[in-house]
């Protein structure tokens, strides 16, 4: 049987949500703010 | 007439928020020093940084002073010990590193110097984020605070947070030279790069030692100005190595030897 979460596994999960999504958001963000935009490099 | 911020006020507001941040976050985290779990290698860095302190002050000989592996030059000890004299908590070098007698107050003290140097890593990617897009600080804070790495190496007296903030910083002031052509930005940036392969000359470092070199050569754009460049670049990395890690300059045939014997052994 699983034990139940402890304080520390809560902070652990909360961490690693943080982590790996904030930068996931960011990148969805920049992508639908300027990917379909002209780049103009020439 | 349209109304437009003098650039050097933005400049000033980017670098002021950078510092806010760092301050902020400073006083956050240094309470947290006493309490993080005390690493082995912590003891080993702080007898260093006394016994390279002692030859700095001419007490102790160049041959008193304990070399390990080559890639462990002296400049994040130059650091900690420099911490520790101007806190007032250096104390007699032990003969022997692993050996030294720490206490909690002498170990916060040492920690600073690490939390302060990591932090100024972070504060100098806020001000580039800050020049690219408002939403990358809060995006580049929040990675950064929740990884275990960053956070716990802050903590820490150990090389990893300065060889790490050095290079982030030389990085750092490659973006200012690029944008901004500026001089001064290449000339701290070399100072930087020579600090981060002074603290552990890992490939980080390394591998950005390379790319600031290309972007030298794509830059500038006569000859002379890619040699004159680099050539500065190159002696001012030095002299800051030099600076910091004079143990090893003058122990060059040991330190050269702790880098050789361990590849003829592999």
């Amino acid at each position: 049987m699983l034990k139940p979460y402890t304080t520390l596994d809560i902070i652990a999960l909360t961490l690693a949500l943080i982590h790996f999504g904030v930068p996931l958001l960011y990148y969805w963000y920049m992508k639908t703010k300027h990917l379909n935009k002209p780049w103009n490099l020439a | 007439m349209r109304n437009t911020i003098h650039p050097k006020v933005v400049f000033s507001v980017k670098i002021l928020t950078a510092i806010l941040l760092t301050v902020l976050l400073f006083v956050l985290l240094e309470p947290l020093l006493p309490y993080h779990h005390l690493h082995g290698d912590e003891r080993y860095y702080i007898g260093r940084a006394l016994q390279n302190l002692e030859f700095i002050q001419g007490k102790r000989p160049p041959n008193k002073v304990w070399f390990s592996r080559g890639n462990h030059p002296f400049s994040a000890e130059f650091i900690i010990g420099t911490s520790l004299l101007l806190q007032g908590k250096a104390v007699a070098a032990p003969g022997n590193p692993w050996k030294v007698n720490i206490t909690e107050d002498q170990l916060v003290a040492a920690r600073r110097s690490a939390l302060t140097t990591g932090l100024i890593g972070l504060a100098s990617i806020v001000y580039l984020s800050l020049s690219l897009n408002f939403l990358a600080v809060p995006a580049v804070v929040l990675y950064l605070l929740s990884s275990p790495g960053f956070v716990d190496f802050s903590l820490r007296c150990m090389l990893d947070i300065y060889v790490a903030s050095f290079t982030t910083l030389s990085l750092v002031s490659i973006y200012w030279y690029v944008t901004k052509k500026s001089r001064k930005a290449l000339h701290m940036s070399a100072l930087s790069l020579g600090l981060a392969i002074g603290s552990k000359t890992s490939w980080d470092p390394i591998i950005a030692g390379v790319i600031i070199l290309l972007t030298i050569v794509l830059i500038e754009t006569h000859v002379k100005d890619k040699l004159s460049a680099i050539i500065k670049f190159t002696a001012l990395a030095s002299l800051s190595f030099i600076a910091t890690s004079t143990i090893t300059i003058v122990r060059l045939e040991d330190h050269i030897r702790s880098v050789l014997v361990p590849m003829e052994a592999g």
